[in-house]
């Protein structure tokens, strides 16, 4: 039957008829030279400056956590009716930017989305360093950091088991659920291109090097066929699972008895949040790889174009869920409710509120404009900002419904400490540093991916891959 | 030492898709069984082409994803309601309303781990050594060639004909891997 | 092998004492112990011991018999009754000791004027017993340790010189109520005829003393017997806050408003204040009002009470003096006087000047409320406060005339508290001896220090203002290096003076059983008893009669003086930590101000009028200025206050004598005149600088949330009952605890054996935070400091929320106790990740501290905010002894770990022990009193079982008053509340609704 599909069909040589892609129209070999390159060639001026800045500033964060755990939680603005503050804050912002890594390449990939090629390697690799930052937040944020095991169910000489009614054990299996299906899932994906790279480079210890990680893959079709079903097996989990996760940090609230906090509104409402804020990040990350690692012709403006599209689809999202929790606010009548979003918007935090609508609800609004949405300097100014807001969006949750609940008696206010930003700025620095080293030393786009795109990459009998 | 060098396949390298399915069919017609392909990224139609079974992966997920739920519940219901129970905010010591983010998340996490160990083994990887790792024609197979390969231990091959048949086929570079 | 090692005596006589295994403490359970049970074994605290008792003899054996405390049973509390002066108040107290060490106080049930009830002053005396910054060595010139004989002999070696000299040599000693102290003095002088005694108070406060002398002839100062009392008038009488009875007067007040049914009376408290006293926070009715029209007030009523009879001049010329304004007040309230009659009473602040007291005098004998088994009984007056004015102002001449040639003070501190001039001549005089517990400013000017023993370490007795007598026992060996009382060190000094002075008496308790023995008969038995009981009430002492002179009050009625023109400032004892005497005590420089809720700071409180007027804003630095002395202080807007009134509290600004009291306020002495407590006319000069006050509370409003209900009497007692604002929600449940419509999923849990609760009388209640310091003591809380207490981490685990209805110019005030609700749907318990928080099966939510990790989340999700997070280590301060204070039965917290109230169950486990000792199924009903509940003077916290039906808790929570703060949340509350009745007309509380 092949003979006949190989009669049946004439051959036919023409551009496809949508946007390319990948510009230049390159060769394989081309493709394999440009990212394999990458690793092989000393890194540049630009490289060092860059990660010179984040190492110090994560250097900086660590010191300070240290400082933390050896005197205590104390020296963070914590108090009595705000127990919690940036450190959660920041928790479930890195949490929530992992997101976008997961989706691009999970859920991008089930719906076929072909362009998530150029991206997707990297938005993987934010997801595993978002969520390490994120993992650090509530081992550091405890009392007693030295007994953070204590959240595990494991045998112990106390006969004292976890308790599975608090969504902080939840949060336990999911973030970690998370972090090891995230590292499964890019380091799958990441086989076939490290055979390459170690096919590539020809010094001797990086050649031994991604020899051992790439696990002797010599792309057999047999491989090839078993390798589709499990990625297509991680992607199909991953999905359900990234929408799970912000859920289960969303219950965190949702689950408790504190107005503001208690709202059936939460899952949803964060998971679109999570969207947004990691594709914001996304963006930021990709503009300045593209920069620093000349990119243009992977990252193309239609990449730019597709992911400002969902800014703009969640920013309206998250939007909808800003005035909706005041509806319900007013509408269930219950006047401690209606007190604290009142208390949200005009209170004492009344300023970080409304840098978060600005933000995540007016900014994204540019993106109506096609020419904006394929500007890049716009898009990097706006992924920023949309970031601040989500980050100020955790914040408002976090703080305004703490710090004036239920007794007024008891009502408090909430500042931050040095400590505290230095330790977020750390975690930034952690951030970056790690996304750096991985642009150098890993192959930062989907080599076999781009290369399975490329104009007659495939049997043309088939159904035309650009058709 | 000078050892016998015993033969391994006949190689045979494409640069077009098409040839090399068509290449593919025609082995396969020829009635060769032990047969590889290698290709920097996977060839739509190449597995169908070659007469390849479906692959078993799934199943072994399944079986991780009921693993982990059946941990989970089990888990959860027996530190709470067995082992020991404790009076928490005057709520059941185990409910399934309860237990579900747990559940689900250790479902996942078995499943993917079911999946990964699954496909390495399928693939009986990692093997860090590889028989043809010195052909430089070989290499080039993850980077912007398909490489054929016929092996010795199939009944039909014999160097000169498989030799022949790849280059009537117009493969490129067709030569003997021995070691 | 344990088992048989403990069986029987004899088993345990065969071990050899070298036995190693003796030694040996005694193991935990074996793992084979199921975690719960040894949860509970652990949690037994005291009972474990006694569980073990037969465990713990070989420890026992350790111990030289010779050595081993009467009675002493290691890890079981011994009780001795004591006595506690604070100043010339006497209170009765019941010390609990463990290991032959004091660790708690509490009041004396037996004790007259205590009634089971303890201050937070009575509380702090086990701080400042244990406080590290005491002094253990005497001083002598430069030398730090010099023998106490050596400085004796010096001393007695310099009077000797004083004695040649012809000049007089000065004992300036405390306000104090001790019978033989006084008998000790005169014994002295009778001896020495060159040594005077002078006592010396911190503060003036004798004008109520001086107008009894003249006008009643009774030379001291009446103690008002609420109880009797149906209408109280008080005019800035802080009966309830800092008078020195305030326990006694809060118990009697309390009494009248408990309110156990709808036909229960309650008595009237009516305050006419320009301050913002505790009292008037609980008064009915609160006139604000300045003081100068306090006069042109009380003549009127006056006027309006003497009807067409004659009345002195200066009365109808005062009376023309009122302000229109409450010329109908006065009316209103004369009529409701007048149907209360020899029932109702008139008291005066300490403070306010004489025409305002010899008015109230007036008012009250015309009423008939002055005589014996009236209010204001001769029976009842304080010891020793005569009028004081004349021997100071012979001690002022003595020093002026260069006639006094040695100075002792003892427990007092001039350099601190007297004015200017008094301290210029205390410093000329040459040799100069203190005798105190620390080093403080006084000691540090002397020639000598002597640090003397400690109240809790000494012998003594006080006499209560009934006359009934008390013996103060010490509790502990001087841990000063065994240095006695004054008294003691008094007698050794006459004794080296002249060798036949005090013939046969070794110490102050030979001299006081002695005396004992002369003056009131009493035998070594009865001694045994007295010891035992706590009190002795002797031969009813002669009251004094009444000898009224009329012609003496109206002399005494003359215009105050005081003006309306310019700023009237008064300085008054703080509640805290009174005239700083206790300042060193960090728990007291943390108890919030009941009013202000200010704590580590004095401040200079004025109206929000005023601060208006003068532009000044809270934490605005001013200067208070009379004559050529100066004060700077804090402004704090105070609501309620009168404009042009400024308040401000004693004690603070200490410069020597601890660690604590260093840099803490200002000192607020020079603002008296002659150190006579009154309203001075200051003049207010703003400075550019602004200084940080801590508050525990920064929202006074309720934002009409119903989380206090308040009712009128009137209204409470109308058939329709009481229209308290009901929460707003859906299945909001009936006073019995029954929901209207089902809240829960899941059946409730089944409380088998006991289940604890508590309730929370707030009609009772006055704010006065005593529970506060007693709950302090007992769970070994830490103190804070200023700063931690401003970044919101007070760690007390019982508050009181303090909250202000109606116009933040003349605000209704209440006072709520906050504490762990032990909620049966506890919200803190579903979010611990490591179930470090869980209920018992009796109904507590228990909080397991090596369990915890510290997420916090249980206290994000408290919605009383009472959980208490060790951000920091707040045991720092590791001096010996302080760690005596600690209560050996309750954990010590480290850094990292949440604590809260416990209804503290340590003395749930103790009782339940004896109740298993005794075997019995149950505690009895009142077995168990929680430390906030003992120490109440109000009476106003009951706890027990509430499964108990014939318990006092569930009668209480039946009580139609009854209701659980935020029920709507049907986290189903342990502890209920009553509602605030006030004895007030409809219109007097018109404000009250729009809280």
């Amino acid at each position: 039957m092949a003979q006949i599909a190989v009669e049946a069909t004439p051959r036919v040589d023409r551009e496809p008829l949508r946007e390319s892609l990948v510009l230049g129209n390159p060769t394989l070999h081309d493709v394999t030279e440009k990212i394999a390159g990458i690793v092989d060639r000393p890194p540049t001026w630009k490289y060092w400056l860059t990660l010179s800045v984040t190492g110090l500033a994560a250097a900086w964060g660590i010191f300070c956590i240290g400082y933390t755990i050896a005197t205590g939680i104390g020296v963070w603005g914590l108090n009595n009716p705000v127990a919690w503050g940036w450190d959660i804050t920041n928790f479930v912002w890195w949490i929530g930017i992992g997101h976008a890594g997961t989706l691009i390449s999970a859920i991008l990939h089930l719906f076929r989305q072909r362009w998530r090629t150029a991206i997707n390697r990297s938005a993987e690799a934010m997801t595993i360093f978002a969520v390490i930052c994120a993992g650090l937040f509530p081992l550091i944020h405890l009392g007693r950091p030295w007994f953070a095991y204590w959240l595990l169910p494991y045998p112990n000489q106390m006969y004292m088991w976890v308790n599975f009614r608090s969504p902080l054990v939840w949060d336990v299996f999911a973030v970690s659920t998370y972090l090891t299906v995230s590292i499964l899932f890019w380091y799958l994906g990441l086989l076939p291109d490290l055979a390459t790279v170690r096919n590539f480079v020809q010094r001797r210890l990086p050649k031994a090097i991604y020899s051992f990680f790439s696990l002797g893959w010599v792309g057999a079709a047999r491989h090839w066929q078993h390798y589709e079903i499990a990625y297509l097996i991680l992607a199909a989990i991953s999905t359900p699972l990234v929408l799970s996760v912000h859920s289960v940090v969303s219950f965190d609230f949702a689950v408790s008895i504190l107005p503001g906090w208690h709202t059936t509104i939460f899952p949803p409402y964060f998971v679109a949040g999570a969207i947004f804020s990691g594709f914001a990040m996304v963006l930021t990350l990709v503009l300045i790889a593209r920069w620093v690692l000349n990119l243009q012709d992977f990252i193309t403006l239609k990449h730019i174009d597709n992911m400002n599209r969902i800014l703009l689809a969640t920013g309206m999202m998250v939007g909808y869920a800003y005035a909706m929790e005041f509806f319900v606010a007013m509408y269930s009548g219950n006047e401690y409710e209606r007190y604290v979003f009142f208390n949200r918007a005009f209170g004492p935090y009344g300023w970080a509120y409304w840098t978060m609508v600005f933000c995540n609800v007016a900014v994204p609004q540019l993106f109506w404009s096609r020419r904006l949405r394929r500007n890049v300097v716009v898009t990097f100014i706006a992924s920023i900002l949309v970031n601040i807001g989500m980050w100020f969006e955790r914040f408002v949750i976090i703080v305004s419904s703490l710090h004036h609940d239920f007794l007024p008696a008891s009502w408090g206010y909430y500042a931050p400490t040095w400590v505290e930003v230095s330790i977020y700025v750390g975690t930034l620095g952690i951030f970056f540093t790690l996304f750096l080293l991985f642009a150098k030393y890993v192959p930062i786009i989907a080599i076999s991916e781009v290369k399975a795109i490329l104009p007659r990459s495939q049997p043309q009998h088939h159904v035309p891959v650009a058709a | 030492m000078v050892a016998k060098l015993k033969p391994l396949a006949v190689m045979g390298n494409y640069k077009d898709p098409d040839a090399l399915l068509q290449a593919v069919v025609e082995i396969r017609k020829a009635g060769y069984r032990y047969f590889e392909v290698y290709t920097p990224y996977p060839i739509h139609g190449l597995e169908q082409a070659m007469g390849l079974r479906r692959s078993r992966l799934p199943y072994i997920s399944l079986f991780g994803g009921l693993a982990g739920l059946g941990t989970a519940l089990l888990l959860q219901w027996w530190t709470g309601a067995v082992d020991y129970p404790l009076n928490i905010g005057g709520k059941p010591f185990f409910a399934w309303e309860f237990s579900v983010p747990v559940n689900f998340e250790l479902t996942v996490l078995f499943t993917a781990f079911a999946t990964v160990i699954g496909f390495l083994w399928l693939c009986r990887l990692p093997r860090w050594y590889s028989d043809y790792q010195h052909d430089t024609g070989f290499r080039a197979a993850t980077d912007d060639t398909f490489v054929v390969s016929i092996e010795s231990r199939d009944p039909l091959f014999s160097i000169e004909e498989t030799r022949a048949l790849l280059e009537r086929l117009g493969a490129e570079n067709v030569r003997l891997v021995e070691a | 092998m344990q088992q048989h090692l403990w069986r029987s005596l004899q088993d345990f006589a065969e071990l050899s004492p070298s036995d190693p295994r003796e030694e040996l403490p005694e193991p935990l359970p074996e793992a084979g112990v199921s975690r719960r049970q040894f949860l509970k074994l652990a949690s037994l605290g005291t009972a474990m011991a006694a569980i073990a008792a037969g465990c713990r003899r070989p420890d026992h054996k350790l111990v030289p018999a010779a050595a081993a405390p009467e009675y002493q049973v290691p890890g079981l509390p011994l009780f001795y009754a004591t006595a506690f002066q604070h100043k010339n108040a006497a209170y009765g107290l019941v010390a609990k000791c463990r290991e032959g060490r004091p660790i708690k106080l509490e009041g004396n049930e037996r004790h007259p004027m205590s009634l089971g009830a303890s201050s937070a002053y009575a509380q702090a005396l086990l701080y400042t017993l244990y406080d590290p910054d005491r002094i253990r060595r005497v001083r002598m010139g430069e030398q730090r340790s010099a023998p106490l004989k050596a400085a004796l002999q010096a001393i007695a070696e310099k009077l000797q010189q004083v004695q040649q000299q012809g000049k007089l040599c000065y004992l300036c000693i405390e306000e104090h109520c001790s019978p033989s102290y006084d008998a000790l003095l005169q014994e002295l002088q009778r001896r020495f005829p060159w040594l005077r005694v002078v006592v010396l108070p911190s503060f003036l406060a004798d004008t109520a003393a001086t107008l009894n002398a003249e006008v009643l002839g009774i030379p001291a100062e009446f103690v008002p017997h609420l109880g009797r009392a149906d209408y109280i008038l008080s005019v800035e009488a802080d009966l309830l806050g800092i008078d020195r009875y305030a326990v006694w007067h809060t118990h009697n007040f309390a009494q009248r408003r408990r309110m156990r049914s709808r036909q229960d009376t309650m008595n009237r408290l009516v305050a006419v204040e320009a301050l913002m006293t505790l009292t008037g926070t609980n008064a009915d009715l609160r006139l604000r009002m300045h003081p100068a029209a306090f006069e042109g007030f009380l003549a009127s009523i006056l006027l309006e009470l003497a009807r067409s009879r004659p009345v002195p001049e200066p009365v109808r010329q005062a009376a023309s003096r009122i302000p229109a304004a409450y010329a109908e007040k006065a009316q209103q309230i004369a009529q409701e006087l007048l149907r209360s009659g020899e029932r109702a009473v008139v008291l005066v602040g300490a403070h306010l000047p004489r025409t305002v007291h010899a008015l109230a005098l007036a008012i009250s004998t015309a009423l008939g409320s002055v005589g014996e088994g009236k209010v204001l009984d001769p029976a009842y007056t304080l010891p020793n406060s005569f009028p004081k004015e004349p021997e100071l102002t012979r001690f002022r001449q003595d020093l002026r005339e260069g006639r006094v040639g040695a100075l002792f003070f003892a427990n007092v501190n001039p350099e601190y508290s007297a004015d200017w001039e008094l301290q210029r001549l205390i410093a000329t005089v040459p040799w100069r001896i203190a005798l105190s517990l620390y080093h403080d400013e006084t000691a540090a000017n002397c020639w000598i220090h002597i640090p003397v023993a400690h109240s809790l370490e000494s012998w003594g007795d006080v006499m209560a203002a009934d006359g009934s007598l008390s013996v103060q026992q010490p509790l502990i060996a001087p841990l000063n290096e065994g240095i006695g009382s004054v008294q003691d060190v008094l007698i050794l000094l006459a004794q080296q003076l002249d060798a036949s002075a005090f013939a046969g008496v070794k110490s102050y308790y030979d001299f006081l059983r002695q005396r004992w023995q002369v003056s009131y008969g009493i035998t070594d038995v009865q001694w045994e008893n007295i010891l035992r009981e706590g009190v002795f009430a002797p031969p009813r002492r002669s009251v004094p009669t009444l000898r009224f002179s009329a012609a003496a009050l109206a002399a005494a009625i003359s215009p105050s003086g005081l003006s309306r023109e310019g700023l009237l400032a008064v300085a008054l004892p703080a509640y805290g930590i009174y005239d700083g005497s206790f300042a060193n005590c960090a728990w007291l420089q943390e108890l919030p101000d009941p009013v202000s809720k200010l704590v580590w700071d004095n401040v200079a409180a004025m109206s929000p009028g005023t601060a208006h007027r003068l532009g000044l804003a809270t934490e605005d630095v001013v200067q208070l200025r009379i004559g050529d002395v100066s004060v700077k202080l804090p402004v704090w807007v105070q609501p309620g206050m009168a404009d042009g009134v400024i308040l401000t509290q004693l004690g603070y600004g200490r410069r020597e004598g601890g660690e604590v009291l260093k840099g803490v306020g200002q000192n607020t002495y020079p603002l008296l005149p002659q150190g006579r407590l009154s309203y001075v006319t200051v003049s207010l000069e703003p400075l550019r600088e602004r200084y940080l006050l801590v508050t525990t509370q920064h929202h006074a409003r309720l934002h009409g949330r119903p989380i206090v209900r308040v009712t009128t009497l009137a209204e409470y007692r109308s058939p329709e009952g009481p229209r308290f604002e009901e929460p707003k929600f859906p299945g909001y449940p009936s006073l019995d605890g029954q929901y209207r419509i089902p809240l829960t999923i899941v059946p409730p849990y089944e409380y088998k054996g006991h289940r604890w609760g508590m309730v929370i009388d707030m009609n009772a209640c006055t704010g006065c935070g005593a529970c506060i310091i007693a709950c302090q003591a007992e769970n070994n809380i830490p103190t804070v400091g200023k700063e931690e207490v401003r970044r919101g981490r007070e760690m007390h685990w019982i508050r009181i929320d303090r909250y202000y209805l109606g116009s933040p110019d003349a605000p209704r005030v209440v006072h709520q106790p906050m504490l762990c609700q032990h909620c049966e749907n506890a919200p803190c318990e579903n979010v611990c990740p490591v179930a470090a928080t869980t209920h018992s099966p009796e109904g507590l939510n228990e909080m397991t501290y090596n369990r915890c990790v510290g997420t916090r989340y249980c206290l994000n999700n408290c919605p009383y905010k009472v959980r208490r997070f060790n951000f920091l280590d707040y045991h720092t301060d590791r001096r010996p002894p302080k760690e005596m204070l600690f209560n050996p039965d309750v954990t010590v917290r480290m850094r990292g770990v949440m604590e809260k109230c416990t209804f503290c169950v340590q003395r749930i486990n103790e009782a339940k022990y004896h109740a298993k000792d005794e075997g019995r199924e149950r505690v009895r009903d009142g077995e168990v009193l929680t430390a906030c509940q003992q120490a109440c003077p109000a009476g106003a916290i009951v706890f027990g079982d509430m499964n108990d039906p014939q318990s006092k808790v569930t009668q209480l929570r039946q009580n139609d008053r009854g209701y659980h703060v935020l029920e709507e949340l049907n986290v189903r509350p342990s502890v209920t509340y009553l509602a605030k009745v006030w004895n007030a007309q409809p219109e007097e509380v018109s404000q009250m609704r729009t809280a």
